[in-house]
């Protein structure tokens, strides 16, 4: 009998051999996180994981368990204002260009359930912190940003998550500060607009002028708006450590919830010792690939 | 045993009864390989691992040609395909057309039976699509080498049929959207079924 089955012999060999392909994914998910624009930290297993490039960063565990990092291009940027000198007391030359690697930027300022899943440690509950507050029950809670610790902490913190293939750091004062700009380089914030414009202001920061009672920090992201990229607090709520281009001290960015909006304009830093701790200084996280 | 059944073999080949012909056309279709490494290289940093298809197959188009002369057992046979692959799974899908040559040896191991073994270089135009949260695809030219032996049943003085089994690796880059380049290095066994049709049986020429 001639008659050949093309069709069953072909079945035979797939059965011979499709088991030698069964997905593990890994393609797919190495794309997305080499694509996606926001990928998150998972603190308790310590791997990074592709979120998407269209989210709500409401979700509880990103200001809990993970921390949700936005995805920042690779470019050419600006540190500094070119507008509104008068009143920031800046000139034209303050400003520098610089050109920049891709990095993840943290959406949120780290909280202190954040931090202390990090660390093991609350150094918002030292005593030397006693007096800062009427009330530092006020400024302690699992969603309000981790403060009191000095950079080094802060830095030491941030080198002891070490997710494969990732590199978990603080900003420098430049990725901070593009990261906090989202592109716009002609106003002394991410929004467009001027230094007395406070009722603008609150929609974006926590700075002092922003209510009636005693300055506290707030809940990270809250019901103030993001920047242009997603990015939220930069300007007020809890001042960010970031590592200079130079020299010993550390830099500290973006003002806090205790000082007018002013001196939390983005390119205003404050240089301090590194480690010196403050009630009104925290940390924002970045992640790049080594 | 086994040296008796290679003397058998090869006594079988050197038999002058059978003479070999080559001048086919022949569709196959077969498996492709599915495992592959891979790395994405994006201005962030670069990804890499090893990762695998849920299933792969080819189809191919192609003619064979034997350099023979009349009492020939072996012959050199030279060919060329067009061929078409897909494979899919691991969150995505790859495609492709392709192009290539091949040279070999072809056997009469009997009137009825034949066998080839065949060295193939070729190129794939491909087209990677990958379902993942961003949407990541691009296309690329892959070369692909591969090595093949083919046995041939003939069913009458026109049609044959055959399965072949081989190796083959497929490397190259992807160039992906938001400037990401995915470099592919796909390798394994193949397999897969042939139909010939050969238009002409008349042997060679005796000059």
């Amino acid at each position: 009998m001639r008659k050949f089955s093309f069709l069953s012999m072909l079945s035979v060999l797939c059965l011979a051999i499709n088991g030698c392909g069964d997905g593990t994914g890994t393609l797919k998910q190495d794309a997305a996180l080499a694509a996606d624009t926001y990928v998150a930290l998972d603190l308790e297993r310590n791997v990074v994981e592709p979120v998407g490039s269209s989210i709500s960063p409401d979700h509880a565990r990103y200001r809990t368990t993970h921390v949700l990092f936005r995805r920042i291009p690779a470019g050419t940027g600006q540190t500094g204002t070119d507008g509104d000198l008068t009143q920031s007391g800046e000139s034209a030359s303050d400003t520098t260009v610089v050109t920049y690697r891709e990095f993840f930027c943290a959406v949120f300022e780290l909280t202190q359930a954040q931090w202390e899943r990090l660390t093991g440690t609350a150094p918002w509950t030292s005593t030397i912190y006693a007096g800062a507050f009427n009330d530092v029950a006020q400024a302690t809670g699992a969603t309000l940003p981790a403060w009191g610790m000095s950079y080094d902490q802060a830095a030491t913190a941030a080198a002891s998550v070490r997710p494969v293939d990732w590199r978990v750091a603080l900003p420098t004062t430049v990725q901070w500060e593009i990261a906090a700009r989202a592109g716009n380089l002609r106003t002394p914030f991410s929004w467009s607009g001027r230094v007395t414009d406070l009722p603008l202001a609150r929609t974006f920061a926590a700075f002092s002028e922003a209510g009636t009672t005693a300055p506290l920090p707030r809940a990270v992201g809250g019901d103030r708006r993001a920047n242009a990229w997603g990015i939220f607090d930069t300007v007020g709520n809890i001042g960010e450590f970031a590592t200079p281009a130079s020299g010993s001290l550390a830099d500290v960015c973006g003002g806090a919830y205790d000082q007018p909006l002013i001196v939390c304009r983005l390119s205003n830093v404050l240089p301090v010792e590194r480690d010196l701790g403050h009630p009104a200084f925290g940390v924002r996280l970045i992640l790049v690939r080594p | 045993m086994t040296w008796r059944v290679v003397l058998v073999v090869l006594a079988t080949g050197l038999a002058p009864a059978a003479e070999i012909v080559r001048r086919d056309l022949q569709f196959s279709l077969g498996l492709t390989p599915t495992e592959f490494d891979y790395t994405i290289d994006s201005p962030g940093g670069t990804f890499s691992g090893s990762d695998a298809f849920d299933y792969g197959w080819q189809a191919r188009l192609g003619g064979r040609w034997a350099i023979t002369s009349p009492g020939w057992s072996f012959a050199p046979v030279i060919g060329g395909d067009l061929s078409y692959a897909t494979s899919y799974g691991a969150g995505g899908e790859m495609s492709g057309l392709g192009l290539g040559v091949t040279g070999g040896v072809a056997w009469a191991i009997n009137e009825r039976w034949s066998a080839d073994a065949e060295l193939g270089l070729g190129f794939q135009y491909a087209s990677l699509s990958l379902d993942s949260g961003t949407d990541l695809s691009g296309s690329g030219m892959l070369l692909a080498t591969d090595v093949r032996l083919r046995v041939l049943r003939l069913l009458d003085r026109t049609w044959s049929v055959g399965v072949e089994a081989g190796w083959q690796q497929s490397s190259g880059t992807i160039a992906a959207s938001r400037s990401r380049d995915i470099d592919m290095d796909i390798a394994g066994w193949t397999a897969g079924l042939l139909i010939v049709w050969r238009g002409s049986m008349r042997p060679a020429a005796l000059e």
